[in-house]
């Protein structure tokens, strides 16, 4: 039983299976995606992009493009008004190029035209003289001083070296000591709707954009950098969202709308096609992760020395902070006493990396885990006993000297999974196969990740306002991106104002609806608005207190508040409804709406070597695999699948399994199939048929078996959810092949000719270089 | 006559500061005309209106954090300089950092 903190919550909603607000209409299709809008007086956009990895550019001439029959405008950097580039965190993304190009999907004018294909053509005659130079595509060799630089400071854009304790005493004391090399795979987001928005001026000048993004405010600011203009000349609607998954962080079509929109005072759309989102748009960051890891007999981990190699392709993005997660989910949700981590995030020409669920996670949690099982094997020990015997506990310092303020559920999920139908009769799941060429394996793995942006600063503020009707709407503007937000806000703010769930409205995404809520990214969107919520609640009680006050006669304190209605304790026939309430407030010009901002708690200063390390609260979950491996093939098939999440309190059970077998399905592409495949810089990958996904027919029975505990990290008692399910799933169905075949795989992902390989080798491969 | 060779120093100049983020809610407004000196002014003054966004810029040793990005007429300063003086006209952008992971 969740204990009540924070409010006085009477939890008619909250922890309830309240069905999402948003069901009906994307389940009927009624929802229209900004993909599908179509405004009178439109014009279609197209950019005009790199056809070379990596060039100088020597002119660029756009007549042919302006005279183009259909096409109502051409821009190129001379239009860029402001700074001429973009990133959240670094802006060397340039909007238009003018000296050099760095990928494929640089831009280099945009072009606007009454119809779409007279746009497309306008950008085909575009007339670029490009001088052609070096392809940067191998991270490791980008790092070397000879390599082509592709920017000004060099290609290393950051390098993290985080140490703890004494990693060279820990190896010489140590009973065994496993050390390989990993390697994973440049995942795309593959969201159904591609980056798609219209822009337009309203009818006073302004600029207005409906864009599916993960934060209106992120995208007014990058807008407005970039072409000089005040924030509030600028309104982005970002709802609803056809899949983000941390690439709509970033900004993809908004500037170049903008630009379109106000240069031809027309609204303006633009669609990327599959193929330009797949050249153009953010990807995973692959990762090279050498670990060297320590055991002493009794198989508690003693150290970890790690190096990662991140390719953050050719601008930065959010590739610095990725790199942290990646360091500091290094060594997991272990007990580590010793730890060396050297961290690299180099440019190359392969695209862009950047946000992506699991931000750095799943990369480094393929290689601990796979050494952890490693370890246990040499050490002759149970691989789920081993993880028990070294896991985090409540009240531990973290492996970098902090103290972990959240709650600490793992060691509770693998007790969890230990007891799973899975675990418990795994002998016999394994013992029956398909057919004779095929083998079963089960394995389990843990993961962990913070939420939030750790000791970087981290704000969120919402508005409630009460309607005259007595409804509530809600002003939350990190958008509903999937992940069942708005149902998660509604139920909140119904227990904290008690009223029914479907008297809380939410608003849009809008800017100028919402206050600035953050964004909907790193598994906070519940945590930071949730927060804020409980924060604007006793604030808009207390509007409501004073205005039923002077209705009934009655000083605030001897009423009490009741299923939307007030009354007074001593005498109930003295009662308002909210409805009567808002009319009066209405009526009267009384305060009808509050604002709260809640501030996420941070550390006064990150760990020494790090941009954002620690955070104090973090997701945990433990993962149970049945996979079958076809040996003729090496095809391998996960039949069943296990995963107890911690995180926190649970507001929607309904949305909380959602969330996680989501993560588990996409965390089944980067285990088995997705990689962005990259030769010399030219994506050969780019599309559905080329690019392969898991389908339903990939997907196994899924059981969820979550822990639930009160955070106190928060006053909401709930963590973030969103990535966690992903980060455990490339290492345990790696273990389940190697427990099923005796291949170790140490690249993801296991594609059917590498998991044939590796079967082929077994009997020559080692478990990496023991040396004990 | 000559030309007299005596120039009137510019103390302080009207600058433009437009504020994201963080700094917007808790100032509540997104632009703002200062008359200040130097970049470090612009801080000083912000800072005077709210003390609660000291931590945007300042750790606790007063040292300078990298968690805001500072922009001068659209030219990022990385590192910011304090002492760096400024002229009538200039645009001062405040970016707060806004993500994470």
């Amino acid at each position: 039983m969740t204990e009540t903190r924070g409010l006085d919550l009477d939890s008619r909603w909250v922890g309830k299976p309240v069905p999402r607000k948003d069901a009906r209409g994307k389940v009927t299709g009624e929802t229209k995606f900004f993909s599908d809008m179509d405004i009178p007086n439109m014009l279609y956009a197209k950019v005009a992009r790199s056809k070379y990895p990596h060039a100088k550019i020597r002119s660029i001439n756009v007549e042919k493009a302006k005279n183009t029959p259909g096409v109502v405008a051409v821009l190129t950097h001379k239009d860029v008004t402001g700074l001429n580039g973009f990133g959240i965190l670094l802006p060397n993304h340039p909007v238009l190029c003018f000296d050099r190009v760095r990928y494929l999907g640089d831009s280099i004018a945009v072009v606007a035209a009454e119809t779409l294909e007279a746009a497309v053509k306008g950008a085909e005659t575009v007339e670029v003289e490009y001088e052609p130079l070096p392809v940067v595509s191998d991270p490791l060799e980008a790092m070397k001083p000879d390599s082509p630089k592709l920017h000004e400071k060099g290609n290393i854009l950051r390098h993290a070296n985080v140490r703890v304790g004494d990693v060279d005493r820990a190896f010489r004391e140590a009973a065994v000591i496993v050390e390989n090399t990993y390697r994973t795979g440049r995942q795309m987001h593959m969201y159904l709707e591609t980056e798609a928005g219209v822009a337009m001026l309203d009818d006073r000048g302004r600029l207005v954009l409906y864009v599916g993004g993960q934060s209106p405010y992120r995208d007014q600011m990058q807008i407005s950098r970039a072409l000089g203009i005040k924030p509030e000349q600028i309104r982005i609607i970002s709802t609803p969202v056809g899949g983000a998954f941390g690439a709509k962080e970033e900004n993809t079509v908004q500037i170049h709308l903008a630009m379109l929109a106000l240069k031809t005072k027309r609204p303006v759309k633009m669609v990327w096609t599959r193929e330009e989102s797949g050249i153009t748009g953010i990807k995973r960051h692959p990762m090279i992760v050498t670990m060297k890891t320590a055991a002493n007999q009794q198989g508690q981990i003693t150290a970890n020395q790690v190096r990662i190699v991140a390719d953050t392709g050719a601008y930065a993005s959010l590739g610095p902070t990725v790199l942290d997660v990646a360091v500091e989910n290094s060594c997991g949700p272990y007990r580590v006493p010793n730890i060396d981590i050297d961290a690299y995030l180099v440019y190359t020409n392969n695209g862009v990396a950047g946000a992506f669920r699991g931000f750095g996670s799943p990369q480094v949690n393929f290689a601990l885990e796979s050494n952890v099982d490693i370890i246990a094997e040499k050490l002759g020990l149970d691989k789920l006993q081993i993880r028990k015997h070294n896991v985090v506990r409540e009240g531990d310092i973290g492996p970098f000297g902090y103290k972990i303020v959240g709650s600490v559920g793992i060691y509770e999920t693998l007790e969890r999974a230990e007891r799973s139908n899975l675990w418990v009769n795994r002998q016999a799941y394994k013992s029956k196969v398909s057919s004779a060429w095929c083998k079963r394996g089960i394995a389990v793995t843990t993961g962990v990740k913070g939420f939030g942006f750790g000791a970087l600063p981290d704000f969120s503020a919402v508005s409630i306002q009460i309607t005259p009707t007595g409804k509530f709407v809600v002003g939350v503007s990190c958008p509903e991106i999937g992940q069942s937000a708005i149902t998660a806000y509604s139920q909140i703010a119904a227990d904290g104002l008690s009223c029914d769930v479907s008297d809380v409205y939410l608003a849009s995404a809008d800017s100028d609806l919402s206050p600035d809520s953050g964004t909907s990214s790193s598994s906070m969107g519940l945590v930071r608005a949730g927060n804020a919520i409980l924060l604007a609640v006793p604030k808009m009680k207390e509007l409501l207190l004073q205005a039923a006050s002077k209705i009934i006669a009655e000083p605030i304190g001897n009423l009490t508040v009741g299923r939307s209605v007030i009354s007074s304790k001593h005498d109930p026939r003295k009662s308002v409804s909210y409805i009567d309430l808002a009319r009066h407030m209405h009526g009267s010009g009384a305060e009808t709406k509050v604002v709260a901002g809640f501030e996420v708690p941070r550390v006064e200063k990150p760990v020494e070597g790090s941009l954002e390390i620690p955070h104090l609260s973090y997701m945990y979950a433990t993962a149970v695999a049945l996979v079958e491996v076809d040996t003729l093939t090496g095809g391998t098939k996960v039949l069943e699948f296990y995963l107890s999440p911690e995180a926190g309190r649970i507001i929607n059970p309904q949305a909380y399994t959602g969330q996680c077998e989501g993560a588990i399905v996409q965390g089944l592409g980067f285990a088995l199939t997705e990689d962005t495949q990259i030769e010399n810089g030219q994506i050969k990958t780019n599309n559905f048929t080329t690019y392969i996904i898991p389908t339903i027919c990939d997907v196994p029975e899924i059981q969820i078996d979550p822990v639930e505990t009160n955070d106190p990290f928060t006053p909401l008692g709930a963590k973030g959810l969103g990535e966690i399910g992903i980060v455990p799933i490339g290492s345990v169905i790696a273990n389940g092949i190697y427990d099923a075949t005796g291949a170790r795989l140490f690249t993801l992902p296991a594609t059917p000719e590498r998991v044939h390989e590796a079967i082929k080798e077994k009997a020559g491969a080692s478990h990496g270089k023991s040396t004990r | 006559m000559k030309p007299s060779r005596r120039r009137l120093v510019q103390v302080t100049a009207k600058v433009r500061v437009r504020l994201f983020h963080e700094l917007r809610a808790t100032l509540g407004q997104s632009e703002m005309e200062l008359d200040v000196g130097t970049l470090g002014d612009v801080v000083a003054a912000l800072i005077s209106r709210d003390e609660s966004i000291r931590s945007l810029f300042f750790d606790a040793a007063g040292k300078l954090r990298g968690y805001t990005m500072f922009y001068i007429n659209n030219t990022a300063q990385n590192p910011p300089e304090l002492s760096r003086k400024l002229n009538d006209g200039d645009l001062i952008l405040l970016v707060p950092t806004a993500a994470g992971g």
